[in-house]
């Protein structure tokens, strides 16, 4: 279907809303990579099979993660009238079983895990039930999802799609009110008007260094040049977090959404989206939802009879975390090899393909159609102050349940591991966690009840980067760990500064020897001259910060460093 | 900057173009890989006359036919003076088994410049298995980017290899979700077991997998393994 007017997405959304709330039973499969590894695929033919088999009219679809990793296979029921019920893992020997009971129309209570009796579809309009009137008895037993921990201490902004729809349908999008904000921003609102409305939403870069977005817009924005690009940064290299995959899988309309409400503040008319080489399901996901926006006319040229033209390519990486700073995915995107460049000149001024570029995180662009539809002002109202809106945290390492959630900023670490991630699931204490992929600093237990916000990590020497939030137990031995992260550098170094490319390297081999027992007191004197050295002199941030794994394991768990030392008449 | 080094990369600009190898002819079995890997013996700068010249050659072997593998391989016993003959007659008999024109279409389906490159080693890859060097080397020619200048996005991006994948192969995930989960004693277990006498595992290593709930995660041919299950199944491969 074309959609050339803004009551055109109406029409879409209704039928949309039909395939979401159907007249028949609809049965969802959680199906991204997370789902998928676990057998969800097979799951899926298993309950086609069993449907064909029961002769029931029911319609199974593949739908993303909605953060509940650590059950999966997870199966979703939505019969008419009746609330949608979660269950998980439903492994594919269980699939019989379920398809009888939806069949008797009764809920497997053995799996069930939370029931949404309706669907906050909108963040600001009133939700839409499912059924109505009384929940029936037999539902009453499985947890609500506004009193189930998982989901009443998260506020789910950006991520709220994700798990419920289908990626590859444009209407089930739509059907969410998706594109709404587009076709608003374009027929309502002067460039100036959504510029303004990021700048007041004080929104702050979700990929690393945390730069106020409505700034770099601007920037780009007063840039001289007609040709102008934005580029999504999906290259994810931090070992520890998929949920940027994750999002692609799920819900990738959001961010095609977001590109082309930046494209239009900005002046932009072409963007690139850059992923991750592993990220396989999500290149084919997007691929297929580009099109559909092609299709649907969203895309392309004169969106809306707008007189505005955004088109959109994907970019497969090669492999490299040095591609996840700014610079050096440029360099990736014209097929050189990803090394950052020199700044100034800054992106916004000389981008890709020396235009003017706005290199923007996936979750940061995916935010931009909620902070267009319901303004800026409301958005800054979540969170902190200085650290606005919700924030994706990726949990993992020594959980009971890893996977993600969304969270106002603000939020301390102990309620996300307490709350979520349900302790360290190995009966061991919590010794240490680190935030922000491997640049952040290794933080002590002690300091659990630090808040999530870019000020207050920064200044705990760690940094919020994209969101990842890995715990370590007391098994941990810390100076291994910080080996481990030293290694990963000196692994992912793109060898351009000769501080870092050596400074990693040495930085190895002093951890090494003090592990071998042959470390001295000087040894830890080298390490912190060369870091200090590192942090002035690289030219991006995986130089500067490549020491503060073992500088932070030094300054919080000294013990377990100097114990090893050798000491003097030894 | 970033335009000199561009520059550096790309070839000067004013120099001949290269000739066309495959205007209208039709090349069967290995002939084109063949004919590129005899070429790579010519010094660079000398590369494109000969070419030419060969080119005629095997036009006139092949009256108007399509070009066969043994056209080229007459050409070498012919014309190519010793050790370069031995060379490239050895290079021929360990040539990659893949077909050159599957090269060629999908440089056709990237059309575009040099930032193109990395979307086609992507597509080789897949296809063959790995980066051919009769594959690169018809990439630089096409796209005018040094063949050096391939081999370091090759050997720098971590998704490209240059030999071909043996039977297995193990991706082992080492972000530091799965390393907290006893991921690093797995991998020093599978290292033992891979290079062990005749195992036909290709272990390689990747920092997240974004699979984190069944750390520490592990790939054997395309399927998604947790730590338990992958030592079974590695242990399986490992007893065929």
């Amino acid at each position: 279907m074309k959609i050339n007017r803004i009551q055109d997405l109406s029409t879409m959304k209704k039928h949309g809303l039909k395939l979401l709330v159907p007249a028949a039973t609809r049965i969802t499969v959680g199906s991204a990579t997370c789902g998928l590894a676990k057998g969800a695929g097979k799951v899926l033919e298993a309950l086609k099979y069993e449907i064909k088999k029961h002769k029931l009219t029911a319609e199974v679809v593949a739908v993303g993660c909605n953060g509940l990793c650590f059950a999966e296979p997870i199966v979703e029921v939505i019969q008419p009238g009746k609330p949608r019920i979660t269950y998980g893992p439903v492994t594919v020997e269980r699939v019989a079983e379920l398809v009888t009971s939806i069949k008797a129309g009764k809920p497997l209570l053995e799996l069930a895990l939370v029931r949404h009796d309706e669907e906050l579809f909108c963040v600001k309009t009133a939700p839409l039930a499912y059924g109505k009137g009384k929940v029936p008895a037999a539902l009453s037993r499985i947890k609500e999802y506004r009193t189930h921990d998982f989901f009443k201490n998260q506020k789910k902004l950006v991520s709220k799609n994700a798990g419920t729809i289908s990626p590859s349908r444009i209407e089930e999008y739509v059907a969410l009110d998706g594109y709404l904000a587009l076709a608003q921003a374009l027929t309502e609102m002067t460039p100036d008007q959504v510029l303004k409305e990021v700048i007041d939403s004080k929104l702050r870069g979700r990929g690393g260094a945390g730069f106020p977005v409505g700034l770099k817009w601007q920037a780009c924005r007063t840039a001289a040049g007609d040709k102008k690009y934005i580029v999504a940064n999906g290259s994810e290299g931090d070992p520890e977090i998929g949920m940027h995959r994750s999002f692609l899988e799920s819900d990738p309309h959001a961010l095609i959404e977001g590109m082309a409400i930046a494209g239009y503040a900005v002046g932009a008319d072409e963007g690139y989206i850059y992923v991750n080489d592993r990220y396989v399901v999500a290149l084919e996901r997007l691929h297929e939802a580009i099109k559909q926006a092609e299709q649907a006319g969203l895309l392309g040229k004169n969106i809306l009879g707008s007189g505005f033209s955004f088109s959109l390519k994907v970019k497969r990486g090669g492999g490299a975390y040095v591609c996840g700073e700014e610079t050096a995915l440029l360099n990736s995107l014209e097929g050189l090899w990803g090394e950052p460049r020199p700044r100034p000149p800054y992106p916004a001024q000389q981008g890709l393909f020396g235009k003017p570029t706005v290199v923007n995180n996936i979750e940061t662009l995916a935010t931009i159609p909620v902070i267009a539809r319901h303004g800026g002002k409301w958005f800054a109202k979540f969170g902190t102050p200085r650290s606005s809106g919700t924030k994706v945290v990726a949990l993992s390492g020594a959980v009971a349940r890893p996977g993600w959630v969304e969270v106002p900023l603000g939020i301390t670490v102990k309620t996300i591991i307490e709350t979520f991630g349900k302790g360290t699931g190995t009966g061991k204490k919590v010794k240490a966690f680190q935030t922000g992929g491997p640049s952040g600093g290794v933080l002590p237990a002690s300091q659990l009840s630090i808040k999530l916000d870019y000020d207050q990590l920064a200044k705990a020497g760690s940094l919020l980067g994209s969101g990842g939030l890995l715990i370590m137990d007391e098994s941990t031995n810390m100076l291994e760990m910080a080996k481990f992260l030293t290694d990963f550098f000196a692994d992912e170094t793109c060898g351009k500064c000769s501080t870092c490319r050596e400074g990693v390297k040495r930085l190895q081999e002093i951890i090494g020897s003090i592990m071998q027992g042959y470390g001295t007191a000087e040894h830890i004197s080298v390490a912190k001259r060369m870091a200090a050295a590192m942090a002035d002199t690289a030219a991006c941030a995986l130089g500067k910060t490549a020491a503060t794994p073992f500088l932070t394991v030094l300054k919080h768990f000294p013990r377990e460093v100097e114990g090893k030392l050798l000491r003097k008449g030894a | 900057m970033a335009a000199t080094k561009k520059k550096a990369i790309k070839k000067p600009e004013g120099q001949a173009q290269p000739a066309q190898t495959s205007a209208g002819a039709e090349w069967t079995g290995k002939s084109q890989a063949m004919f590129e890997r005899m070429l790579q013996e010519v010094p660079e700068a000398m590369r494109e006359i000969f070419r030419g010249k060969l080119m005629q050659v095997l036009q006139q072997k092949a009256g108007g036919g399509p070009f066969a593998e043994n056209h080229v391989t007459e050409i070498v016993h012919e014309m190519v003076p010793e050790p370069f003959k031995t060379n490239i007659l050895k290079a021929f008999s360990t040539l990659g088994d893949f077909d050159m024109n599957v090269v060629e279409e999908i440089i056709k389906a990237n059309p575009g410049g040099p930032e193109t490159v990395i979307a086609i080693l992507h597509a080789i890859q897949e296809r063959c298995g790995y980066l051919p060097r009769e594959a690169l080397m018809l990439v630089s020619q096409k796209k005018d980017v040094f063949l050096s200048a391939l081999y370091r996005l090759a050997t720098s991006y971590k998704a490209f290899r240059l030999t071909p994948p043996k039977k297995y192969a193990v991706t082992v995930c080492n972000g530091t979700g799965c390393h907290v989960k006893d991921g690093g004693k797995l991998l020093s277990e599978l290292e033992k077991k891979a290079t062990q006498h005749g195992s036909e595992i290709t272990l390689e290593t990747v920092r997240c997998l974004g699979c984190c709930d069944v750390s520490p995660a592990v790939i054997i041919n395309g399927e998604l393994y947790g730590g338990t299950e992958a030592r079974a199944k590695i242990a399986e491969i490992l007893h065929e």
